[in-house]
């Protein structure tokens, strides 16, 4: 029974959740003993414990992204990433509306605007606000102002220090709540861990990495655009993963330079010695797939993902959508699956722009030979003789090939976001179960 | 659709979030029961909890 539950997808989401919310009230709640003197009205407290929310909610965000496998492995890097994105926005409407309530309730206070005549401790918390509101302008806003991923990566993580950084400054600075030494200790402690955990992604893991290097095998062109990125370890084992996982990959720089960018494998995931990645050259990096050289060194954080087959040993089938360069990861869980021989059946679903896009296509068809494998092509622009699947994968194509008995089978979507949209909801219209979905944005920048 | 579910956890989440900060307000900012206010300085301080220490403060700042 236990195990059933630990397993239920909606048991572990409210665990998660209830998880969440006691780190982020905890810490507020505890300066509720031994209080400093009340006295000063409602709405006075209402925006302090506004700030204390707000400034748990930042530091939390550390732990989120830290890439720690155990938070990752129930919902994947990109839900948890989504959900990064979402409540970051909810900390900074707290953040914004803790000094808005005061300067309401106390219009006086509004004096500690003045930035070169105000005390430190509001220095720091305009100083933190500003980083706090530049890092989520410059995330939600970031191709439209054009700023490109690698700095703005570096850019994102200072903002973060200093926005959570200077916030405890302002709170300690005050020193209402933290008057305690035991509330300043559990409140340093909580910003120790979160500046550690950054630390530690951009520092030391990296250095980790650099003590196992890769280096390029080969570089092999693939229809649709796609190019196969194949990597060998460097005086080391290399690493299994489950078939669907991703790594980041930094190619011919030091890891320490957060230069680095997340692919789906597409090699099997029992092959240890040799991985491999498909790219679609579509941006500044991946356009330079092609000129890379062999013997250039590369490293790899990995596995990722949660995007995988192997978590469900006991579905009777699976369904696989693919769409585009969606196929990388899908050709991986294939092919694992042709070399261990599973007896299972399996449905691709693939979309492309035409017949030359198709990327793969001979494996793909070479697999049937070991699988239970059925392919379906959807192609936008077809030739006249073309007598398959045309146009976009929608309800009525899905229902058309999907199995009837729905909750039979466990479903994985990786394409565009556009498709995937349509996509589940089209599954979700066939009443296929919320829970036997699976879906990967292959853009998590 | 994940997205919005999580759009939907996200909102919930907050109204909790800011119903406790509320809360806080509130305990922190209510008034004294007229007992204590007239009861003599000794017989105040008493127990260890949210409420006691809040009167604790009271007594020791008021």
């Amino acid at each position: 029974m236990k195990r059933l539950l630990m397993h239920s997808p909606i048991v572990v989401a409210v665990l998660w959740i209830v998880g969440y919310l006691l780190l982020t009230l905890l810490p507020l709640l505890v300066l509720l003993l031994y209080p400093p003197p009340g006295g000063r009205g409602f709405w006075i407290e209402f925006s302090v414990a506004l700030g204390f929310i707000g400034l748990a909610m930042m530091a939390l965000q550390f732990v989120i992204t830290a890439r720690v496998n155990r938070i990752d492995s129930s919902y994947g890097i990109d839900i948890l990433l989504q959900f990064h994105r979402y409540t970051s926005v909810v900390a900074l409407l707290m953040v914004l509306v803790h000094p808005a309530i005061l300067f309401i309730a106390q219009p006086e206070t509004l004096q500690l605007l003045n930035f070169p005549q105000a005390p430190w401790r509001a220095r720091m918390a305009v100083l933190a606000t500003l980083a706090f509101l530049t890092m989520v302008i410059t995330t939600i806003w970031r191709k439209q102002l054009k700023i490109p991923y690698e700095p703005w990566r570096a850019i994102h993580t200072i903002l973060a220090v200093l926005a959570v950084g200077l916030g405890f400054g302002h709170a300690l600075g005050v020193g209402n709540y933290l008057g305690l030494f035991w509330k300043v200790v559990l409140w340093s402690g909580i910003i120790l861990v979160s500046l550690w955990l950054i630390i530690y992604v951009r520092l030391v893991k990296p250095w980790l990495m650099t003590r196992k290097p890769y280096i390029v095998e080969e570089v092999l062109p693939q229809q649709g655009d796609v190019w196969t990125l194949a990597l060998r370890p460097l005086g080391h084992e290399g690493f299994t993963f489950a078939p669907g996982q991703f790594a980041w990959l930094t190619l011919n720089i030091t890891p320490l330079s957060m230069r680095e960018h997340p692919f789906s494998m597409s090699s099997s995931g029992e092959c240890a010695d040799r991985i491999e990645f498909g790219i679609k050259a579509v941006g500044d990096f991946t356009s330079t797939i092609k000129d890379v050289q062999p013997g250039t060194k590369a490293y790899l954080d990995g596995p990722y993902g949660v995007f995988t087959i192997d978590r469900y040993w006991d579905s009777a089938g699976f369904v696989l959508i693919a769409g585009g360069v969606g196929i990388t990861p899908i050709y991986s869980i294939l092919l694992t699956a042709a070399q261990r021989r599973d007896d299972r059946p399996f449905l691709l679903i693939y979309a492309v722009a035409s017949w030359e896009d198709i990327t793969y296509k001979d494996e793909l068809e070479s697999f049937k030979e070991n699988l239970d494998l059925t392919i379906v092509y959807v192609l936008r622009k077809a030739h006249d003789e073309w007598e398959g699947e045309t146009g976009y994968v929608d309800r009525s194509l899905l229902a058309k090939h999907i199995p009837r008995h729905r909750g039979s089978r466990h479903y994985f979507v990786c394409a565009a976001p556009v498709m995937m949209a349509a996509v589940e909801r089209g599954l979700f219209e066939l009443e296929v179960p919320v829970t036997n979905v699976h879906m990967e944005h292959f853009n998590l920048a | 659709m994940r997205y919005n579910l999580m759009l939907q956890l996200v909102a919930g989440t907050t109204v909790i979030l800011v119903s406790t900060a509320a809360l806080f307000a509130w305990l922190q900012n209510r008034a004294e029961p007229a007992e204590l206010r007239t009861r003599p300085v000794s017989s105040r301080v008493v127990g260890v909890g949210v409420g006691v220490a809040c009167r604790r403060h009271s007594l020791a700042f008021g």
